[in-house]
């Protein structure tokens, strides 16, 4: 009786039958033995044909058929290869690979009806305008690069060109490396702003594209990733703008026009939409507190920046010491969230007032936070003692942003108060004090560096509202 | 202009124009009627080596034909390992056994043997040994040898095996002695 062992000659020499050569296959991938032996064999064999010159087995001639590449094409695109070897397997390779359609749009993906990526590329090939939309699932596999292309504009160190063609596909690691080749530029910047995007490194993509941006003001892709980045930081007023800056570009595609007009509305409406929910639930917060039917445990677990921006309220509102006193178990509880005592502090300050004089002002003061000033209110609480009150009509009014004795009081009270909240508003106020003044960079990084304080503090406070 | 990028490129296409036939070959035999296409696995190792080609350009012929090898019998022996276990429906357990010669061993050895030294070698073997197995080389299947020396065609397959387990022979002491010429020079 023969063991498979015995076959191994005869394998690899092609001279067994179908069944049997599927029978050595199989025993191959469990014989240590046999392997070892095929591992020498091969060598050997290797070593004839090329002492020898013969190829060793041109008995067949190549199969006629052309099977396709894909599955290798594929696995290419997954993983950092030098593309300048790609392309030589792919010159040399196999005359397989010209069956793939090499047409150099493609390259860009020209042409497919949506585009699937959201920022913008500085390549005027990858910025053909076409409807956006979201990608489902990964297709992106289903777009295999041409190599040959590819390699075409390396050799003209299009390598923007190359990022580009990567970026579309999703590969972002080829693309970034492929524009750590390309010449310092604004364009550079800009693609390099889209690989941060990818990852949702706005503050990052923003930095790249403020350089772009220098070199070029009116760089439209630049532009168009700012308020993408702008909106992922959570800026939407500054993102609304820089789409409108994008819109009002002469010279552009129409479809570009038109969608960057429409990203810009929608800035607007979320915003809207955003801060009117905000409002909404503090002011019904405020209701509940001063009825005396909020279920302070739920509040405080479930909605603590609500619940704390509506305490402020509260003891804003309250016309007796006695209603503010009530409080003191809530601010409290808000305060055990996160570390010190400010709001009791407040709570107890507040309560030693001397309410003959705070009351008539908290009542009108409770007009205005159902949105009804009442004429010289302002004033009146400037020159009173009740400094919150005065504080609190400052951050509704938004006078603190358009006067600089308002502003510099506002920020006195926050310092003073300790109250971190506060003085996130104050600097939110002071930054939008420089927009009014048309210092949109200062106030795009003051606000930045608010949202960053504000994040640290986790959930305690609703950072939304620094925007 | 200096074109890193063409001179690469052209460095590769002439690498796999070199080692593509021989590799080919062996292909060919090895996936005889299965489903694997020798094409498929003779591009996938040209595919494996360009990572590793700032080192293989500087090595020899020798050497990068037998790391060539190498992979491409690894990447065989995957696809019998992925068949076995495709057919008999169970996952695949590594055997973890002593071979007599590692895998590394057997790549460093044969990375060692010049085309020069072969040709000496095959001179040595017993005239019908040599001259069947020059023409099992050249691509003739066992028949053709067969009907050429007019011996049944079991003799042309042990023919075969002994002028194989000569070469070895020949040709191992010679790695042994190239590998002390190399530890001396070094």
């Amino acid at each position: 009786m023969t063991t498979p062992c015995t076959n191994l000659h005869l394998f690899v020499d092609g001279e067994l039958s179908a069944p049997d050569a599927e029978v050595f296959r199989q025993h191959l991938g469990r014989c240590p033995e046999c392997e070892a032996g095929l591992r020498e064999l091969l060598q050997l064999e290797l070593l004839a044909s090329r002492a020898l010159g013969g190829s060793a087995s041109v008995a067949e001639p190549p199969p006629a058929k052309v099977t396709p590449l894909r599955p290798w094409m594929q696995r290419m695109s997954r993983t950092v290869v030098p593309v300048a070897l790609a392309a030589g397997l792919a010159a040399v390779g196999v005359f397989r690979l010209q069956t793939q359609p090499e047409a150099p749009t493609d390259v860009w993906l020209a042409g497919a009806d949506v585009r699937t990526l959201e920022a913008r590329l500085s390549h005027p090939m990858a910025d053909r305008f076409r409807p956006y939309e979201p990608m489902r699932g990964t297709s992106g596999a289903a777009n295999p690069l041409p190599l040959r292309p590819l390699a075409e504009l390396e050799e003209q160190q299009d390598f923007r060109g190359i990022a580009a063609a990567y970026a579309l596909r999703g590969d972002w690691q080829q693309a970034e490396s492929f524009l750590s080749r390309a010449p310092a530029s604004a364009d550079r910047d800009n693609d390099r702003a889209v690989v941060a995007l990818s990852g949702q490194r706005w503050e990052e993509a923003l930095n790249l594209l403020g350089g772009a941006l220098r070199q070029e003001p009116r760089h439209a892709q630049a532009l168009w990733n700012r308020g993408l980045a702008l909106r992922g930081l959570g800026l939407l007023k500054q993102a609304e703008a820089s789409f409108r800056d994008v819109a009002s570009l002469p010279g552009q595609a129409a479809g570009w026009q038109v969608a960057a007009e429409k990203r810009a509305d929608e800035m607007r409406a979320l915003r809207d939409a955003e801060a009117a929910r905000w409002q909404r639930q503090v002011r019904e917060t405020w209701a509940q507190l001063t009825e005396k039917t909020a279920d302070a445990a739920y509040l405080v677990r479930e909605q603590p920046a609500v619940t704390r921006a509506a305490l402020y309220e509260a003891v804003r509102t309250a016309t007796s010491a006695n209603a503010v006193a009530s409080l003191l178990p809530l601010a409290s509880a808000l305060d055990g969230l996160g570390e010190g005592t400010v709001l009791q502090d407040y709570v107890r300050d507040a309560a030693s007032r001397d309410f003959k004089v705070r009351a008539p002002l908290a009542e009108d003061y409770a007009r205005l936070v159902k949105g009804a000033l009442v004429p010289g209110l302002l004033e009146r609480l400037r020159v009173s003692q009740e400094t919150d009150l005065y504080v609190g009509a400052l951050l509704h009014t938004g006078e603190a942003t358009r006067d600089a004795e308002s502003l510099k009081a506002l920020q006195r009270y926050a310092h003073g108060s300790r109250d971190p909240w506060l003085n996130l508003l104050a600097e939110r106020e002071r930054a939008r004090s420089e927009e009014a003044s048309g210092r949109a960079a200062n106030a795009e990084h003051l606000l930045l560096a608010t949202l960053r304080t504000c994040g640290a503090y986790n959930t305690l406070f609703p950072c939304a509202e620094i925007n | 202009m200096s074109n890193l990028f063409n001179r690469d490129r052209r460095r590769f296409e002439a690498f796999i124009r070199q080692h593509r036939p021989s590799l080919l070959g062996l292909a060919r035999r090895l996936c005889a009627r299965s489903s694997l296409e020798p094409e498929d696995l003779v591009q996938e190792t040209f595919e494996r080596a360009m990572p590793e080609f700032a080192h293989l350009k500087d090595r020899t012929d020798s050497a990068a034909a037998a790391w060539l090898c190498t992979t491409m019998t690894n990447r065989f022996l995957d696809y019998c390992r992925r068949q076995r276990t495709e057919s008999r429906g169970m996952p695949h357990l590594a055997l973890v056994q002593d071979l007599a010669v590692s895998p590394e061993e057997t790549q460093e050895n044969w990375a060692l043997v010049s085309t020069d030294a072969f040709q000496k070698a095959i001179e040595r073997l017993k005239p019908h040994l040599r001259d069947a197995y020059r023409l099992h080389a050249e691509g003739k299947r066992y028949n053709a040898i067969a009907e050429h020396f007019n011996v049944p065609v079991g003799t042309v397959g042990s023919w075969l095996t002994l002028a194989r387990r000569d070469l070895k022979e020949l040709l191992l002491p010679q790695v042994a002695v190239a590998r002390e010429q190399g530890a001396t020079s070094s």
